[in-house]
């Protein structure tokens, strides 16, 4: 097995043998061309990111078309287009929540999609039971070993994948990622190092040659390559990071997380997932005085908007290769509960964006709001099975043409049920 | 083209087996030259013995086996019950929740909820009205209480006396109660004589798994460790799989104490009759749509699936939903208990709602909140076939009857046995190792000790090839890295490196528990941890976790390096890294000036469900003689001290 990953990369092999200044121009623009993608060819790279908590999709995307939307919420609705706080026009039936203004520009050039009434085929309105479901892809099934998003990452495994294929930011690997295919998770791009303090050169040179000098033995082989990948990052140095084309991103743990995987994107590292909450200071959970136009869920959605039109933005003509895609594990009650809130529901909406989405659509089935064409007289309706989007994308994506191992308890798996979300 | 794929990772799965396994070959290449004889030494017998039934060897350790001898050794660890553990049990005599019941976890460890809730009736307010306020002040939420346009003088005040209700009854969190558990498996896999024993219960544990952070379970942990997997973990398994069965751990992880038949004689329309105000009317939705769900078959499939029989034990779709049906009415008593336990204690009287609920459950209102209890009224009485076997034994019968044509099942002795020998001999146990293991089950009647036995007296067991065949898992790292260093720990701190190498104790979601084989463990960023973990210990960055090193100190710096080899790795160390260390010994250390707050870890924990997040961990400043916490750092974080 080749290991040298990092070694591989054009760029980085001609720079580290100090040929670049001797070699020929054509050579020193093939290595910077290469330093741009990097050495693992062109990668794609998709961006999990899931509310976690139940975001109201029925205020994130409104269906301001439905008059029933107003006689289910009178306390918490957001207002019509052109109304003070009134949603953004997508399509004259579905609006923006106002705090998603800086979406709009995605919605215009097309590099948005909404997929809204989708959601799991198993009713459970338990926030971890919906979770683990979502994430295995599995609904109703909970031995289920390995998280969607790591069998998608089985499926296309090869031996000269990064380490860096798969990132999870956080401490820990969320269950879409736990599987056989190695994964990373981490809090921040610079503890990924040996931490030795003052001593800390030292130690990580004395665990590097260890590593090197047992590299018949497969933990060395391991160890050699963890080293490459530390070193590798170490050039990319993640602390001096400038956000480019104006991005701002929000001083959140949601804002950061996004920021370092735009970074490691932009160092060519060869991610191909990464996975993200949108962290706890956003309670999608509202179960009390949610707002409409403007309060609660209105901030936390300006958060959650500010930040992914930052990482968009700072990417810019990178996100030909990235999709981002969001999730939450289920949708919220169609009415407004006692507390001017919502309660546990089912039928949500998802956010696709990218250069490569066929954008300025809202994917939707959409059955209506009354009581006879809500689920259990309560909830939206789901119309679209989650996996039928998860999939397209793994599927056009990332290369992963076997839907029915990505999904291994979905029998009617197929093609055909695709939205057309991409191209 | 499907079918070259999956034959591609059939050949990559088989490459990293392989290559997981040559440098044992290697190893047992050297055992052989040392001997002339393809087995192991007497020293290295009990190494095994004791990294494989234990932990890892403490100084001494190995003489004091082979002063007892080791069939004596493996006797004796098998019944835990005939050593002295005073010492690990003074260590966890200061961890309250351990002794706790249930009910008494719910009233000292409340959900934060229950005691807003309070705080809120004090006021004659509603617990929504108090919304964003947080025991602690800085974890107030201003965008709920904006919401609330709460004035300043308010917010303080309910503020404050929230804080009261903590001091007075002088409650703690609720994640202190997994944080004490898993700090008494830490502490006892550490210091206990027991080691098989704490061995079992690690195995157990994650064989039932089950995961803290599902809504209430982690009230039930502490239950569970003491009442459920100790005392079963070396006897029989058709008690443990009961006990595991009847646990409210297991009940409220796999949904079975919400599984209702059908024709249960509920009483849903009273309530219906009954909403009240605002909040009652949510909260008894949500108690409705959880009674009207029926029949729930999570527990059914993986009792089979995980328990016993294995996935490809033979039962059918059909199967799980009859044996689902058996199972009915298996229920907890009030599993949020807390809102009733809290109310009782801070306002001297019952909680009229929770009793209510009880009583249309059919549930005497005098039962214990969080205990187990078998509910006639929701139990499916028809007649089921489970594995051909007709069930008509009626009550609580079926269900116990389910679990004897389980155990007596010869899928659950091979399912049983395979795990047993991955766990103790190697991660390709060999079909012979297997049929005699699962013979001694059956035969024994699912006796833990007679199975273990066969399997510790097996040729297998001692075999050279299988000598330090097993990648320690994070946990085995973490207690035999303590172990070997004579380190003193309070299993506090050093738990949030646990879980950056990989294996938060009752940390994974799935009920499948961790994988238990190399390939699952060894990878980039786990691997980094588990160097960054050795560096930790050894320079005494841990809190909570101390290491005095002087022991390895000498003039000589090559003797340094002998003194710590000869303690951690017996001597036995792989010539290229004896070379390397050697190497790394003479070099000069080099040291570097830091920004402050580079010492500092970020130990922030996102957990897997997203909705709690554990306190940052801050480990200290390296400290001690540099020379020698970089040698025992490298040695205990080399490739050599990953292997058992």
């Amino acid at each position: 097995m080749n290991r040298r990953y990092f070694l591989k990369s054009g760029g980085i092999a001609l720079a580290s043998f100090g040929l670049m200044s001797v070699a020929p121009n054509f050579l020193q623009q093939f290595a910077n061309a290469q330093t741009l993608t990097k050495g693992f060819g062109k990668k794609k790279t998709l961006i999990t990111i899931f509310q976690r908590g139940a975001v109201d999709g029925l205020n994130m995307v409104v269906p301001f078309g439905e008059s029933e939307y107003y006689n289910l919420r009178p306390g918490i609705a957001v207002p019509k287009p052109n109304q003070t706080n009134g949603a953004i026009d997508l399509d004259g039936f579905f609006g923006l929540h106002p705090s998603l203004k800086p979406f709009e520009t995605f919605w215009k050039n097309k590099q948005l999609v909404v997929i809204h009434s989708v959601g799991s085929p198993d009713n459970t309105r338990s926030h971890f039971d919906a979770q683990d479901y979502m994430e295995a892809g599995t609904p109703g099934i909970k031995a289920t070993r390995d998280g969607w998003l790591n069998r998608t990452l089985q499926a296309t495994q090869n031996e000269k994948d990064s380490p860096f294929r798969a990132v999870a930011m956080g401490g820990q690997t969320p269950r879409s990622l736990i599987g056989r295919a190695p994964t990373i998770a981490m809090t921040n791009l610079a503890d990924f190092s040996i931490r030795a303090g003052e001593y800390t050169k030292s130690v990580s040179g004395g665990f590097e040659d260890l590593y090197q000098s047992n590299a018949k033995d497969s933990l060395g082989e391991k160890g050699e390559e963890t080293f490459e990948a530390v070193n590798f990052l170490k050039t990319v140095n993640p602390a001096q990071y400038k956000p480019e084309n104006g991005a701002v991103y929000p001083n959140s743990s949601f804002g950061r997380s996004l920021q370092q995987i735009a970074q490691l994107i932009k160092a060519g590292v060869g991610l191909e997932v990464a996975f993200t909450d949108t962290g706890n200071e956003l309670r999608w959970d509202t179960h009390a005085n949610q707002g409409g136009g403007r309060g609660q869920l209105a901030n936390y959605l300006r958060e959650f908007g500010a930040a992914i039109t930052a990482f968009a933005t700072d990417l810019g003509k990178q996100m030909d290769d990235v999709v981002i895609l969001t999730m939450s594990e289920f949708g919220r009650t169609a009415r407004q509960n006692g507390s001017g809130g919502t309660d546990h529901g089912h039928g949500n909406a998802m956010f696709v964006l990218g250069n490569s989405v066929k954008g300025g659509k809202v994917y939707a089935d959409w059955k209506g709001l009354k009581s006879s064409q809500l689920n259990d007289g309560r909830d939206l309706a789901v119309t679209t099975d989650f996996r039928d989007v998860l999939g397209e994308i793994a599927f056009k994506h990332l290369g992963n043409k076997d839907l029915k191992k990505l999904f291994p308890s979905y029998t009617d798996a197929s093609t055909a049920k695709f939205k057309g979300v991409l191209s | 083209m499907i079918k070259k794929i999956s034959f591609l990772q059939k050949i990559t799965a088989f490459l990293m087996v392989w290559a997981v396994f040559s440098p044992m070959l290697l190893t047992a290449k050297n055992i052989n030259q040392i001997n002339g004889k393809k087995s192991l030494t007497e020293t290295q017998k009990i190494i095994h013995v004791l990294n494989r039934l234990g932990f890892g060897v403490r100084s001494g350790d190995v003489e004091k086996v082979k002063s007892i001898g080791i069939d004596k050794y493996i006797e004796q660890q098998l019944n835990p019950s005939t050593i002295n553990d005073s010492t690990a049990d003074a260590k966890v005599k200061n961890l309250p929740v351990l002794a706790m019941s249930n009910e008494e976890l719910f009233a000292k460890y409340p959900n934060p909820g229950a005691v807003m809730t309070a705080v809120a009736q004090k006021n004659g307010l509603q617990r929504d009205d108090l919304m964003g306020i947080r025991p602690n002040q800085q974890n107030q939420n201003t965008d709920e209480m904006k919401e609330n346009q709460m004035s300043e003088a308010d917010r303080q005040k309910y503020q404050k006396e929230i804080a009261e209700m903590y001091r007075k009854y002088n409650l703690g969190r609720p994640n202190q109660i997994t944080q004490q558990l898993i700090s008494s498996r830490i502490i006892r896999a550490t210091y206990s004589e027991r080691q098989l024993q704490e061995v079992m219960v690690d195995f157990w544990s994650n064989h039932f798994n089950v995961y803290s952070n599902k809504a209430a379970t982690r009230w039930f942990l502490p239950e569970y460790d003491r009442d459920v997997i100790r005392p079963n973990a070396l006897g029989n398994f058709k008690d443990l799989l009961l006990a595991t069965a009847k646990s409210p751990a297991m009940l409220f992880y796999l949904d079975n104490f919400q599984s209702i038949s059908p024709n249960a004689n509920n009483n849903n329309q009273a309530n219906n009759n009954r909403r009240r105000n605002r909040l009652m009317q949510n909260q008894q939705n949500q108690q409705q749509q959880r009674q009207q769900r029926g029949i729930n078959e999570n527990y059914a499939r993986e009792i089979m699936e995980l328990h016993t029989l294995g996935v490809d034990g033979g039962y059918t779709q059909e199967d799980i939903r009859q044996v689902a049906r058996a199972f009915t009415g298996w229920t907890i008593v009030d599993a949020r208990g807390y809102r009733r336990a809290f109310a009782a204690m801070a306002n001297g009287k019952t909680d009229q709602r929770t009793e209510r609920q009880m009583r249309q459950a059919g549930i005497p209102t005098d039962t214990p909140s969080g205990t187990f209890y078998f509910n006639e009224r929701w139990h499916d009485d028809d007649t089921k076939t489970v594995l051909g076997q007709k069930i008509n034994e009626g009550g609580i019968k079926d269900g116990l009857k389910v679990i004897e044509i389980l155990v007596n099942h010869p899928s659950t002795a091979k399912f049983i046995a395979r795990k047993l020998a991955v766990k103790f001999v190697s991660d390709a146990p060999s079909e012979k190792l297997v049929n005699r293991v699962a013979e001694a089950f059956t035969k024994s009647k699912g006796d833990i000790k007679t199975t273990l036995r066969a399997l510790f007296t097996s040729e297998e067991f001692f075999a050279a090839e299988n000598y330090r065949a097993k990648i320690k898992t994070p946990f085995e790292l973490l207690v035999s890295s303590i172990r070997t260093l004579g380190a003193d720990t309070n299993g506090g701190q050093v738990q949030s490196l646990l879980n950056k190498m990989g294996e938060q104790l009752y940390g994974y979601q799935a009920p499948t528990g961790y994988p238990d084989t190399a390939e699952d463990w060894v990878n980039t960023g786990a691997l980094l941890e588990r160097m960054n973990f050795a560096v930790a210990l050894s320079s005494n960055q841990i809190p909570g976790t101390r290491v005095d090193l002087k022991k390895f100190e000498a003039k000589e710096k090559t003797q340094i390096l002998e003194n710590s080899l000869a303690a951690i790795l017996y001597g036995e160390v792989n010539p290229n890294t004896r070379t390397m260390l050697l190497k790394q010994i003479e070099q000069p250390l080099i040291q570097t000036k830091l920004d402050s707050d580079m010492d500092e870890d970020d130990g922030e924990m996102m957990q897997g469900g997203g909705q709690t997040r554990q306190n940052r961990t801050r480990l200290n400043a390296p400290s001690g003689n540099a020379e020698v916490f970089k040698i025992v750092g490298l040695i205990l974080g080399s490739p050599d001290f990953q292997r058992q």
